[in-house]
C-alpha cells in the first residue's frame, strides 16, 4: 500500500464530477430549454458545463499538473459565483441584533419607540 | 435585458391572489440611504402594518369563532396553517436551502419565534417584518411558495444591513430577488393566472410586475417611483441568485443548489 508522505498534501477538487455531469445532462433537457426561452429569451448554453465535465475527469484520468490548473480555473468560477455579495446594500458581518430577542421584548420595544 | 416598459393591467388580482409583500416600510420618495434614527419614527400606519391586522391581538382575540366564520372553511383556518408550516419546513428543499443559507450567515429560524400564522388583509399572502424578525404567513395556500419568498427577504435581512423602511431601491431590489427565486413567476402559475401574454422572456415581465406591485403596496408609494426604484437596480439583482446557482424551475433545481453549495446538507 503506497502512503503519502505526512509532508505532502493531497489536493482535491472541491466539487465531485459528477455535479457537472448532473448539470449538464439537466441543461440538455427539454424543461431546461423551454424555462430558459421562458426567462432569458434564448437557448440555454450546456457547453460550458461539459467543458467542466472534461476538465473533471482529465484531472481524475491523468492527475497532471496542467489538469489540476484547469480544473481550478473551473472551480474559481463556480466558487466567485456562490460567494457573489450583492451591491446594493452593505453587508453585515453579524447577523441583526434583535434577532433571537423573544417577540415579547421586540413588542415592548416597538411600543417605547411609538411613544417616544 | 428585461421587458420594463410594458405594462400588463395591472389588474385586481382576486383576493386568494399571492401577491407577497415585506412589510413594515416608509412611504418616502427618494432613494438615498442613511442611517435609522430612532426620532422621527413613522406612523406604524405608514409602515404597512395595517395591512397585518392580526399582529397585536392575540390569538384568543383573533380567533372570536372557530366554528361558525365562513372564513375557516378554507386554508385560512389557523391549525391547518401551522400544519403546512410544519409541512413545508420539514420537507420543501426551496426552504430548507434557504433556512440553511441563513444558519450559514449566523441567523438560525425556529418555528415558534420566527414564524407566525395569523389574519392578514386580503391584498397580502404573507409578510415579513424586520422589526420583529418575523415571517407572516396568512394561512392561504401556496404555502411553500409565500414561505420561500418570505425567507428570501429574511435571508437578504440577514446577510445585508437592507434598509426597509427609508431606502425604496433596497425593497425593490429584495423584492425582485423574491419574485424571480421563489417560484412566483413560474410558468405553470402564469398560465393558470393566465397572465401569460406571451412565452419569451415573459418571466422577467412578471418578476418586474410583481416587485412594482410589492412595492407600491407596501410602501404605499406612487407606481412611478416604484417603477424607478425597480427599474434602477434590476441588472443587479435579477442577478443575484443566492442561495441558488441558477433561477430554479422546480425542486430538482433547488436540491442540486443545495447539493452545490452544501453538499445535501439540509
Amino acid at each position: 500500500m503506497i502512503m503519502a508522505a505526512s509532508s505532502e498534501q493531497i489536493w482535491k477538487p472541491y466539487y465531485p464530477c459528477d455535479y457537472y455531469k448532473q448539470e449538464y445532462s439537466d441543461c440538455t433537457t427539454v424543461g431546461h430549454r423551454f424555462h430558459s426561452y421562458y426567462v432569458y429569451g434564448e437557448k440555454p448554453e450546456c457547453g460550458q458545463w461539459k467543458k467542466d465535465y472534461e476538465a473533471c475527469t482529465a484531472w481524475m484520468k491523468t492527475k497532471s499538473e496542467e489538469a489540476k490548473q484547469e480544473l481550478l480555473k473551473v472551480e474559481d468560477r463556480h466558487l466567485q459565483q456562490k460567494y457573489y455579495v450583492n451591491p446594493v446594500w452593505p453587508r453585515r458581518v453579524t447577523p441583526p441584533k434583535d434577532w433571537y430577542l423573544p417577540v415579547e421584548e421586540m413588542r415592548q420595544k416597538q411600543k417605547l419607540q411609538q411613544q417616544s | 435585458m428585461a421587458h420594463a416598459g410594458e405594462n400588463h393591467a395591472a389588474g385586481s388580482e382576486p383576493s386568494t391572489s399571492n401577491q407577497t409583500s415585506a412589510s413594515a416600510q416608509d412611504a418616502q420618495a427618494e432613494f438615498f440611504d442613511y442611517e435609522k434614527s430612532d426620532d422621527g419614527a413613522p406612523k406604524r400606519e405608514d409602515l404597512g402594518y395595517d395591512l397585518f391586522h392580526g399582529r397585536d391581538k392575540t390569538y384568543r382575540e383573533n380567533m372570536t369563532s372557530p366554528y361558525g366564520k365562513f372564513e375557516n372553511l378554507f386554508d385560512t383556518y389557523h391549525p391547518r396553517c401551522k400544519t403546512k408550516l410544519t409541512v413545508a419546513l420539514k420537507s420543501n428543499p426551496f426552504v430548507k436551502l434557504l433556512l440553511r443559507a441563513m444558519e450559514e450567515s449566523g441567523c438560525s429560524m425556529y418555528k415558534d419565534r420566527h414564524f407566525s400564522c395569523e389574519p392578514c388583509s386580503y391584498q397580502v399572502a404573507g409578510g415579513f417584518d424586520p422589526q420583529a424578525n418575523q415571517n407572516i404567513i396568512s394561512s392561504q395556500g401556496m404555502m411553500n411558495r409565500v414561505l420561500t419568498h418570505e425567507l428570501i427577504h429574511a435571508f437578504d435581512h440577514c446577510r445585508g444591513k437592507v434598509d426597509w423602511y427609508n431606502n425604496l431601491q433596497h425593497v425593490a431590489c429584495s423584492e425582485i430577488r423574491a419574485a424571480n427565486l421563489s417560484g412566483d413567476c413560474s410558468f405553470s402559475g402564469e398560465l393558470r393566472r393566465l397572465q401569460l401574454k406571451g412565452v419569451k422572456k415573459h418571466h422577467q415581465t412578471c418578476v418586474w410586475q410583481r416587485a412594482k406591485d410589492s412595492v407600491k403596496v407596501v410602501r404605499n408609494c406612487t407606481d412611478e417611483e416604484a417603477a424607478r426604484a425597480v427599474d434602477s437596480v434590476w441588472d443587479t439583482c435579477f442577478n443575484d441568485l443566492a442561495p441558488f446557482h441558477k433561477i430554479p424551475r422546480n425542486k430538482k433545481d433547488a436540491i442540486r443548489a443545495a447539493r452545490f453549495r452544501y453538499d445535501y446538507d439540509i
